[in-house]
Parts: structure tokens; sequence; C-alpha cells
């Protein structure tokens, strides 16, 4: 059984849609700078790759019945929403309701975005808040799916910022096995003190846009997001509907370190293999790679190395975490959309801001806006902490 | 066919020991039951043992029994809250030392995924590592996710468990909502089902298990799961019809396991489950374990242990079947998530 993306939606630091992310990747425009939304004291010292809307535009757009319904809920599951319902638009909503759709989902720190209140909460120190039913990272998945009426098969991915890959992975495995027909993928994380002071604590955040695969690169940004894409069989996907096909994927543990790839590239060579097996492609078929990226000295250097040990010559290939930052639970999902661009409009975004290579590498990535390029077969690089690895393969049809 | 082929079980029942007996069932009073931990002593470093949060330490110290000398293919883990503790910890590092400089050892300590990569790392194994964090069915959905695994061919031995630490602070949250029942309320493990308020004692645990498409002597088979979202006037008909959906009768069912909790608000639920299996065993173990999103991996790990042997009286409510062949578990969290697991004698 042959698994069709038939829907996508996105909110990101570069639009807040699907025209608008396409838009921003063509011209270059990096949506990394000072956060005017986010509460901390980081906001002022760090840039981050904010969506531009305030909490309260997000809920606007939510309209009324869904508002009330959503009493508590977090700029997480407010991203959540926004993603989603741009990625079922093109679908009949009561086909979705039912046991025959399923989803599956994907964050890091769900609801922890409200820090403070979860600390008041967690140590009673304030009646009981509106918010107790939105912290956790699937409370997003549980509110989208009673709004949907989604009855069958709905999951929850956290394998840190490889979540939405296996998110993806996980949809097209039931489809394949017969459970469900169709299923919506993705993740969402939006950003919290939680994760800007883990991250600041482990010092690997920059103090400017982050440089991938550059020589002088010094650290990631964080960035928020939601992605969903809609994912149906053979049999029911609509011609008209196909914006590429999801090949294959792969899934690893690296086995070296709780916060860090190993120099050999061992957890990257195991699940980009196992894509292209999956997939049943050779590593020559790869047109393009969307890679992980995040400009941390570890990443970068690990992640070239396992992919050049396979692919000897490596294709073009990009970071859009230079336009995003990392979005956490939401990166495999925002770049598995921009990889769909790429195949769809057969063209290639820039990773901004490189200048000059990592040695011994000496590999460039792709520096400008790249339109009429052959796409085929694009793969698409995830790995988490905990030695969590995952690659996924996206075809044109 | 899917087949249960090991597993390790620590719970607030001296489970670890192996086969529960009932001179050694322990009552639980008030509102928490902790989980009786084994000495991890020669199996996790104690360097690494020191800096892990509960819910690491529960599923590495039983995971880790099930990786010894074995070629697996995967290490699939179901945690609804992960290490909350450690969570918590950091939120107050955040807030006591106003995002200041931290130390980061809680931060990593508290992803979720933290069990299933410290299982990697510390048996060396490469091969696929998820972990589900579906509340509850984050167990439900490990298991599926294993199980389809094995069909697809990219496994034939997979680890494969569900783990909670119970912490002060998901206690304090979840209390908030009446989830678990108030101190002044005493109950223990033989009045909690005649409770006649909200919410459920609070519990911990991990289970784990090795799935593999080969039968062992004790094996059990793992025949189906199925799961639904959302609350429904009665649960009945949806366990009618899956049932139908894999040609079983009601009357083929020779034992049920279900998650009731003593919540006054989920009985009629349980209610609805168990009216549909008049002559099966009945089966229960929230008033011994406690309740937490993971807690169907319990219940399938009393499965196996009822199809392979005998499991103490204090679990039973009904008997008079005397051969069991099959079990049917069901569970539900809060009402709006609910999970069936088949498993079988082979």
């Amino acid at each position: 059984m042959r698994v069709f993306v038939t829907g996508i939606g996105i909110t990101s630091a570069i639009g807040n849609n699907v025209t608008e992310n396409l838009d921003s990747l063509r011209a270059g425009r990096s949506g990394i700078g000072t956060a005017l939304h986010f509460d901390s004291k980081y906001a002022e010292l760090l840039p981050f790759g904010e969506v531009k809307m305030s909490d309260e535009e997000l809920e606007r757009e939510l309209g009324d019945e869904l508002k009330a319904n959503l009493k508590g809920c977090t700029r997480t599951d407010l991203l959540a929403f926004k993603a989603f319902q741009e990625a079922i638009s093109q679908h009949d909503a009561s086909q979705i309701a039912g046991s025959e759709t399923a989803l599956i989902s994907a964050s890091t720190v769900g609801g922890m975005c409200l820090t403070d209140q979860l600390y008041r909460d967690a140590n009673l120190q304030t009646p009981s808040s509106i918010h107790t039913d939105y912290y956790s990272a699937s409370d997003h998945n549980l509110a989208l799916a009673k709004a949907f009426r989604i009855t069958g098969i709905c999951n929850t991915f956290n394998t840190a910022c490889s979540a939405s890959a296996n998110a993806i992975a996980y949809g097209a495995r039931l489809i394949k096995s017969g459970r469900v027909k169709r299923a919506i993928v993705g993740g969402v994380d939006s950003l919290a003190k939680f994760t800007v002071n883990g991250f600041n604590a482990l010092t690997i955040l920059s103090e400017s846009p982050c440089k991938s695969f550059d020589a002088a690169r010094n650290g990631l940004n964080l960035g928020e997001a939601a992605a969903f894409l809609v994912l149906e069989g053979e049999d029911l996907a609509k011609k008209d509907k196909i914006l590429a096909e999801l090949k294959g994927y792969g899934n690893a543990n690296d086995a070296h370190h709780a916060s860090a790839l190993s120099e050999e590239g061992d957890g990257v060579i195991a699940a980009v293999q196992s894509a292209l097996e999956d997939a049943q492609l050779t590593s020559s078929e790869i047109s393009h790679i969307n890679m992980h990226g995040t400009a941390t000295e570890n990443n970068d250097y690990c992640e070239l190395k396992g992919c050049i040990d396979i692919f000897k010559k490596l294709p073009p290939f990009c970071s859009t975490k230079t336009f995003t930052g990392h979005t956490l639970g939401a990166a495999s999902a925002v770049e598995a959309i921009y990889t769909i661009f790429s195949i769809k409009h057969q063209e290639l975004y820039p990773n901004l801001n490189f200048s000059a290579p990592i040695a011994p590498f000496n590999v460039e990535p792709i520096i400008s806006y790249t339109p009429n390029y052959p796409v085929h077969h694009v793969l698409s690089n995830s790995f988490g902490f905990s030695g969590n690895c995952s690659s996924l393969i996206f075809s044109k049809v | 066919m899917i087949y249960i082929v090991d597993s390790f079980c620590i719970s607030p029942q001296p489970s670890h020991e192996g086969m529960l007996r009932e001179d050694s069932v322990v009552v639980m009073t008030g509102n928490k039951c902790k989980a009786i931990e084994p000495n991890y002593q020669g199996l996790i470093p104690n360097s690494l043992l020191r800096r892990m949060g509960k819910a690491v330490r529960m599923a590495v110290g039983s995971g880790l029994h099930l990786l010894k000398d074995q070629e697996i293919h995967g290490i699939i883990v179901g945690t609804g809250n992960g290490g909350l503790e450690d969570c918590v910890k950091f939120l107050m590092q955040i807030i006591d030392w106003e995002e200041g400089r931290l130390t980061p050892t809680n931060f990593v300590q508290s992803t979720a995924n933290a069990s299933a990569g410290t299982l990697a790392l510390l048996s060396k194994n490469k091969h696929y590592n998820a972990t589900h964090v579906h509340k509850g069915l984050s167990f439900d959905n490990a298991l599926l996710d294993a199980q389809m695994r094995i069909e697809e061919g990219k496994g034939s031995r997979i680890l494969v468990g569900g783990v909670e630490e119970l912490s002060t602070y998901n206690f304090n949250i979840e209390w908030q909502r009446d989830r678990f029942k108030k101190e002044e309320e005493t109950v223990d493990s033989n009045t909690l089902f005649d409770s006649k308020t909200k919410g459920a004692i609070a519990g911990e645990g991990s289970c784990f298990f090795i799935l593999s498409d080969q039968p062992t002597a004790n094996a059990v088979q793992l025949e189906w799961t199925a799961q639904l979202n959302g609350t429904v006037p009665d649960i009945s008909h949806w366990v009618k019809e899956v049932l139908a959906t894999r040609n079983l009768a009601l009357e083929d069912i020779d034992a049920i396991i279900d998650g009731r909790n003593g919540d006054i608000d989920l009985n009629n639920l349980y209610q609805q489950f168990t009216s549909l299996f008049p002559a099966a065993n009945q089966y229960a173990y929230k008033h011994l374990t406690g309740e937490y999103p993971s807690s169907s991996a319990f219940a399938t790990w009393l499965g196996a242990q009822l199809l392979t042997g005998e499991i103490p009286a204090s679990y039973q409510l009904k008997g008079g079947r005397k051969s069991v062949k099959n079990v049917l578990i069901y569970n539900s969290y809060l009402g709006r998530q609910h999970g069936l697991i088949f498993l079988s004698k082979p």
C-alpha cells in the first residue's frame, strides 16, 4: 500500500500558513529575531524563531465554538489547532470524524510553556487553575481528537527533536497495515522557559541567528511551530490532492550519549540507511537532503560525517532551521512540509548564514534559492536527545 | 503470531520477585501506592543510578533484566508523564534562580524518552527506539508499535514496556481535579471498590516485556489491541463491535481484567464492560497498584501471569471457570481513553 500526502498545514516563525511559509523560503526571509510574545528574561538576550501571532490573535482564529471548548488551553494547543485546521481544509471534516482516521502527533514541551503556572499548580500554591488539563505533551492531541471527533487510533510521540518524524512514520504504518485509511500526523511545540533554560544550561544556544554547517557555528536558536500532514492510502487518496508520496522511514538509536551524537555518526548512518532500505532506494537516487542541521558544534559535524559515509558525494542539502529555529517536537513535520514544497515546485531553498565549510568535510550547503531543479526523492533527517535518530523520505508522484 | 516470552514488573506489590503469592500481597492504605523497588546494585552503575529520576530508574531496572544476553531489535516505552519529578525540579530551578545559570541534569532526565534512551545506551542497542506519551494509551500504543514492527518483518524480538512514577507534583496536579481521593477518606485495598467518592488512589510502576515472533515454553500470545478515544455513554457497544470484527463471541472470553479504580464516576463504564461477560472469571488490580496512565502494562503482566500459572485471590472479583485460555483486558483512563488488550494461551 502506497501512502500519499494529501493535505498540509503549518504555522511557524516564517509564516502563519502554507503560502506564507513558501514565500519566505523562496525569498530567503528568516523568522529568527527578537521574540515579542515569549515571556522570559532570555527574550531580550537571545534570538528566537517565534510565531508572529499573539495568543489572543491565535485564539480569535479558533472561532467562538472551539474557543469555548478550549478554556485553559496553552499556546501549544492554539498553534496545533491552527496548523491542523489548515491541513484538513481541503478534506471533508465529516469524513475525518470517526474511527477510520488516526491522529498521531508529537510534542516535547506540551503545555509546560506555562512554566510559572505549572510550578504553582504542582506545588499547590494557588487554587486549582484552569490549565491542569493542558500541561502534558499529549493534551493538544486529546483536544484535537475531541474537537474533530476522531475516535480511532490516537497517539503522541515524545522522542525529543525527532518526535514528529516518528509520528509521521507511525501514521503511515497504520495505513499500510490496514488499521486505518487515513492518518493526520505532525507535531507542535511552543517557546517555553522550560526548554530555553534547559538548552541554555547545556550551553548550546547561540546569541546570533544560527549558522548551520558553517565552520563558525556556535549553537542553535529555539523556535516554535505546529505542522500537520494528511496521509492517505492509495485506495483513498484523490489524485488531484496528492502532494507527494511518503516513501520510507528509518529509526535508530545512537546509543552514545544522553544529549550528543557520536562522532562516528552511528545513529545518523543507521537511521538514513534504514530509511533508504524501507524506501527501496539507493543513496544516489536522493535528489536533496533537508538536514537536521541545528548548528551545534556536535550535530552538524556528526550529521555530515554520517551522511558523507553513506552518500560519498552529498546531494544539495540545507538546514531550514536557519529560517525557523529549532522547533523541537514540531521540527520533523515542519521540515517534511518544506521537502514537499521542494518536490511540488521542483526547487530548493537556501541554508542561510553560511560562509565557510566545516573541516575536514569541505562541503557547502545550498546558499541561494534554486528554482527549476529536478527533485525526485528527498531525505529529511531528525535527531534528538537520548540518541533518537529518525529519517523520512518523500518522493515526487 | 506474536508472543510475550519474558517480563519483569516493578509495582507497589512484590512483583519484581516473580510470581505473585497471596501471602505476600501488600494491602494499600491511604491515597498513594509507592512501588517496591528491587536492589539495582550490580545492574545499574552507581554513578548513573544517583542521577536517575524514579521513572528512568524503574524502567532501566526492569528493562535491563530482559536485555541481557539477547539480540533485541527495538526498545519501545509508553509513559503518560515521563520524569515529571525532574521536570518540576528543573522548573523550580528556573523560578528560584530567576532563569540564571542552571545545571542541566534534571532537564535531560526529565525528557520522556530518557528511559528508552538510557536502556539503549546501557545495552548498546542501536535498533528502533521510540517513546509513546499518549496518557492512558501510552502503553497500548507502545504495544501496537512493537506488534507492527514484528508484522513488518523489522524485528523478531522487541522490548516493550510501560512506566510511570508517582511524584508529589503529578499527584498535586491530578489531585486538584479530584482524580485522587482526599487524605481524610480512609480507603484501603479491601474497601476501594465500594467507595462512593470521586478519584482513585495514585500508583506507579514499570512493567517490561519481550515480544517475539517465536513462542517459548511459557509464552503467552498477544492477539490484538484496540483503542477508542473520547467519552461514550455505553462502552459495551464498542466492545461488542471489536470482538465481532475479531470473530469472537462474548462467551469465548474466559477471563476479564478491568481497570476499575474506585472512582465513582467510572463505575458505570466498568459495570457496562463486565456485564457483557457474566460467565467469565473477573479480576481487578488497581486496589493493589493504584491508578496511573500506563497501568495497562501491569494488567498485561497480570494477564500473562494468569495464563501461565495463578494469581492471588486478592485480584479475583469472581471465579468459576476452571480453565482459562484467553484474557480480555479493558482499561479506561478518566473515561476519555479506552484500551482493550487480548491475550491467549498458544
